[in-house]
């Protein structure tokens, strides 16, 4: 095998190493990665908890949005009923779509990568675990908030696509819409803060020789899950906010009157929301590739087609968006793309469809729970992908829009596609998580009473929407053929809910404080998270060397139990986990992991308060929390990068690794890259935003102001870029003053940052463009305020540098702090300079 | 990041086809028609191109796997042709709207 770093892989045949290990080691282990007492609970960082705790609370909101769903479906049991007011309906059907989309079904799958991913990869913990801890609180407390806001008459009830006009000052007075784009722009920046943790750790903290061809299925699934968020959801994050100026700022972005479009918002929501139902599906599916080759005791058929079926379907779920839109008068040979593109998505479905039921009937399938579980989803997602093949083709989505058929269509895809695969990772998993598996004969209860009332439900939606029932109606009028329908739509949710109330009841059994916890492999897995485990993860890191490491390589437990692979110990004596290369998983160094510390949770809190208090028009109270948010970051920033008291560590058998690492060997080099991407994506579809509102009115486009200001703008972001490269290179010099002069340069780049940014702001103002006159104006002041918003926080990041020069912590031996500022300040010349260009040049004078 | 565009180098010029060819639709439809013959000739055009990258693709990674002499290291190339047919059978099937009507 070629080395990919210089590592010489022959250097694997020294494990397991022989002999006893020294006495102590565990001890030492154990007290480095000791559980949290009392109330340190909150503060716990470990995935051990918050991946559980991430789960419970997905699986929380799972509950609650379904209960929504049940009184809704009472509401619809007969015509004319008046279980429920048509607001109080209006809000749940968006709150529970709302929720189910945004608050169960992503953070669900994201939060078992948090669990599993750890063990699976053979690492000690995510590499960065605060992260993980901050995007859970944020998520749970934004989450809660949003959901109470239920019951004081103030959640949204435009659906939980929001479209405009509906949702537009106009139609929509008052702060509900709002709770809606404030509370869903931040909980996906909390769903962005867990894929940035998820990509890294797959490609970084993987158990040495864990090659991409024996990295598992289901990592697989969680590293193109997570690429897809960092890429989709700055569209929703985008769209949010652009609808929040236009509703508090006035704006238009969407209103017509003014040059905007209604048809924007549905371009960035779609972009968003199609590969939103892949974001939801794959984890999914890896599940499902992870579990039937367990249940069938046998390899998964065609392992390489399924990751390439994962890969296909991660890309093109990108051009299918506007398959959302084939009744808004689109051009014809546009909606054809789309509709060839849509029905092309269903094959690499159907290579994983046809993996599965091949390794079902290539081994000996067991049918306990989660077998149950695999093969009850595999079915209703079949069912679903053909429907879904029905609506690709135009002539047919312009009968079944906005009708139950594609309520039916989309219960069918998500619930086969996520919910039933969610279930059958619960049952599969838990044992793992909490050493005791749930009951088999409720298991098998909870299956038969959801896969029943799955179909009781949805089955006769097909039927009620081709009657032309459409959705969104909280009742409807009798003698129209509907009664027997929706009757049996409403006992068949009747009977879901029966099963989640069994399986409420199994968890509950399942956690109780008391009895045996010594499941083991219950079900033969053969990935590394059936290894042993404590609150460190595996004793010591494995060398891989199959797809299957448990059942191609024996003796593997006993040896990674005793200690005879990678860093049996903690050869620093604090938390820490081995970083590897990307492509073949080769030692690079050795990553000191965060202790638990209150900071992430507190700036959490703070930014929470910030949205919240800012929703209810709270202005100077939500100022002050987000200033305290601020803060607690920089805190928890501050302790980042300091300094090592040994430069190389013994990771096993006399290897040796540094402890240090900065540039683009280094995970936080990764993090703040995949960030950047973000940011970019933001700036992307800010730019097609501006682009798209002119081909609506091209003739309303005034003239930029003149070019003389544009070379200004360019050249200081070309200075501030240059300086920035410049502070890294002389920071490592490694000369007495270096510190000095790179902390000063870094701010003179900052400064540089901010004044091009103030020159162009200035040169448009000259024009009297303004942003609430017109599209134009709207689209333009958004690209400046987006940049205004990355020249404050280089602002505060030229501060940050000069005061860890300040405090001695800006040191040649050290220079990661100084990489990722001037990281991030050429990122924010280039994009600075890319607006500019745009909005200047194009369409020009 | 060379070895990542490799493996996932079909799948790419697939996006980039797919993007394309709505790109130049949607500014047909700004400038003329979106049906405008001339449009469409660049969109055939355009998706020529996409095709002859997907099948380039698609060769040289047989080629490559073809001569490997360690069977540990297919798997980048093996994902690669896997993409690059991927690419090359989805970029005519999405061609055809522009090829025989729609």
């Amino acid at each position: 095998m070629n080395s990919e770093t210089g590592f010489d892989p022959a250097l694997y045949d020294r494990f397991p190493t022989a002999g006893e290990r020294p006495a102590g080691e565990l001890e030492d282990l154990e007290k480095a990665w000791c559980g949290p007492r009392g109330w340190e609970w909150i503060t716990a960082i470990n995935n051990n908890f918050v991946g559980v705790y991430y789960v419970g609370a997905a699986m929380l909101f799972f509950v609650l949005a379904g209960t929504l769903a049940v009184l809704m479906r009472t509401q619809l049991a007969v015509p004319m009923n008046g279980f429920l007011p048509q607001e109080t309906y209006n809000q749940f059907f968006t709150v529970h779509g709302t929720m189910m989309m945004f608050l169960f079904a992503v953070p669900a799958v994201e939060a078992l990568g948090v669990l599993l991913l750890p063990q699976m990869l053979g690492a000690r913990d995510l590499p960065f675990p605060r992260l993980s801890a901050y995007a859970f609180w944020a998520y749970l407390i934004g989450g809660l908030a949003f959901f109470a806001s239920l019951f004081f008459g103030l959640a949204p009830d435009g659906g939980w696509f929001m479209y405009p006009p509906l949702t537009s000052v106009a139609w929509s007075p008052g702060i509900n819409a709002d709770f809606w784009l404030l509370g869903i722009g931040f909980i996906e920046i909390s769903a962005i803060a867990g894929a940035i943790e998820i990509i890294v750790g797959v490609l970084r903290t993987r158990a040495p020789g864990m090659t991409l061809d024996k990295l598992p299925v289901f990592a697989w699934a969680m590293l193109i899950f997570a690429g897809m968020i960092i890429v989709a959801f700055p569209s929703i994050i985008l769209s949010t906010l652009l609808l929040e100026v236009e509703r508090a700022l006035g704006w238009p972005f969407f209103d017509p009157l003014k040059g905007g479009d209604p048809l924007l918002w549905q371009h960035l929501f779609w972009f968003f929301g199609h590969p939103e139902v892949y974001i939801i599906f794959l984890p999914a599916a890896g599940a499902m590739s992870t579990i039937i080759p367990a249940m069938a005791r046998t390899p998964l058929v065609g392992h390489r087609l399924v990751v390439l079926a994962m890969l296909a379907t991660g890309f093109i779920s990108f051009g299918v968006w506007a398959h959302h839109m084939f009744t808004t008068g689109m051009p014809t040979i546009s909606t054809s793309f789309f509709s060839a593109a849509s029905m092309a998505v269903s094959v690499p479905a159907g290579v994983q469809v046809f993996a599965w039921i091949a390794t079902v009937a290539a081994g000996r399938m067991r049918f306990s729970t989660p077998g149950l579980f695999v093969l009850g989803g595999l079915t209703i997602f079949v069912m679903g992908g053909l429907t879904g093949v029905m609506v690709a083709m135009v002539p047919f989505d312009w009968q079944a829009h906005d009708s139950y058929f594609v309520v039916a269509h989309l219960h069918y895809v998500l619930i086969g596609g996520m919910v039933f695969p969610m279930f059958a990772a619960i049952y599969y998993w838990l044992p793992m998580t909490s050493s005791r598996p749930l009951s088999e004969r409720l298991g098998k209860g909870v299956f038969w009473l959801m896969f029943a009332g799955m179909h009781l439900t949805f089955l006769p939606m097909h039927l009620t929407g081709l009657m032309g029932m459409p959705r969104r109606v909280y009742t409807w009028l009798p003698d129209r053929g509907w009664e027997w329908p929706n009757l049996i739509s409403t006992v068949g949710a009747f009977v879901f809910a029966a099963a989640v109330l069994l399986w409420i009841i199994d968890m509950a059994r399942n956690f109780r404080p008391f009895g045996g916890r010594d499941a083991g492999n219950v079900f033969d897995g053969p990935g590394l998270e059936w290894l042993p485990t404590g609150l460190y993860s595996v004793r010591s890191i494995p060398v891989v060397r199959s797809l299957y490491p448990l059942w191609d390589q024996k003796g593997l437990a006993r040896d990674v139990e005793a200690g005879r692979y990678f860093l049996p110990n903690t050869a620093t004596g604090e938390r820490e986990t081995i970083v590897t290369s990307t492509l073949n998983a080769e030692p690079q160094y050795l990553q000191r992991m965060p202790k638990p510390s209150a900071w992430h949770v507190w700036a959490a809190v703070f930014t929470a308060a910030f949205f919240l208090l800012l929703t209810v028009k709270a202005y100077w109270p939500s100022v002050v929390c987000g200033v305290l948010g601020l803060y607690c970051i920089l805190q928890w920033c501050w302790f980042l990068d300091r300094p090592m008291a040994m430069k190389t560590a013994d990771i096993g058998a006399g290897i040796t690794v540094p402890t240090y690492a900065s540039g683009p060997s280094s995970h936080g080099w990764w993090a703040v890259v995949i960030t950047l991407v973000v940011a970019g994506m933001v700036a992307a579809l800010m730019g097609f935003s501006y682009v798209f509102l002119w081909s609506r009115n091209p003739a309303d486009w005034a003239p930029p102001p003149g070019l003389s200001s544009m070379a200004w703008v360019v050249a200081g972001n070309a200075a501030a870029a240059g300086l920035a490269w410049l502070a890294c290179r002389s920071l490592r010099l490694a000369r007495p003053r270096s510190g000095a002069v790179a902390a000063l340069m870094m701010a003179a780049a900052a400064a540089l940052i901010v004044g091009a940014w103030a020159g162009d702001l200035d040169a448009w103002l000259a024009t009297g463009l303004r942003p609430e006159v017109d599209a134009q104006g709207s689209t333009v002041y958004a690209l400046l305020a987006w940049q205004g918003f990355f020249a404050a926080v280089v602002a505060l990041m030229g501060l940050y540098a000069v005061l860890r020069w300040l405090a001695g912590h800006l040191v040649a031996e050290r220079p990661s702090t100084c990489d990722l500022i001037a990281l991030f300040i050429v990122y924010s010349a280039g994009q600075g300079t890319s607006a500019t260009l745009l909005t200047r040049l194009f369409p020009g004078g | 990041m060379r070895r990542w565009a490799w493996m996932l180098g079909g799948l790419i010029v697939w996006t980039v086809h797919f993007m394309g060819v709505y790109a130049i639709a949607s500014l047909a439809d700004v400038v003329s028609r979106a049906d405008d013959p001339a449009w469409r000739m660049a969109g055939l055009a355009f998706s020529a191109v996409c095709l002859l990258a997907a099948v380039a693709i698609t060769a040289w990674a047989a080629r490559r796997l073809r001569r490997r002499t360690d069977p540990s290291t297919g798997f980048g190339d093996q994902l690669s042709l896997l993409g690059g047919g991927v690419a090359t059978v989805a970029i005519v099937w999405q061609t055809l709207p522009t090829v025989i009507g729609y």
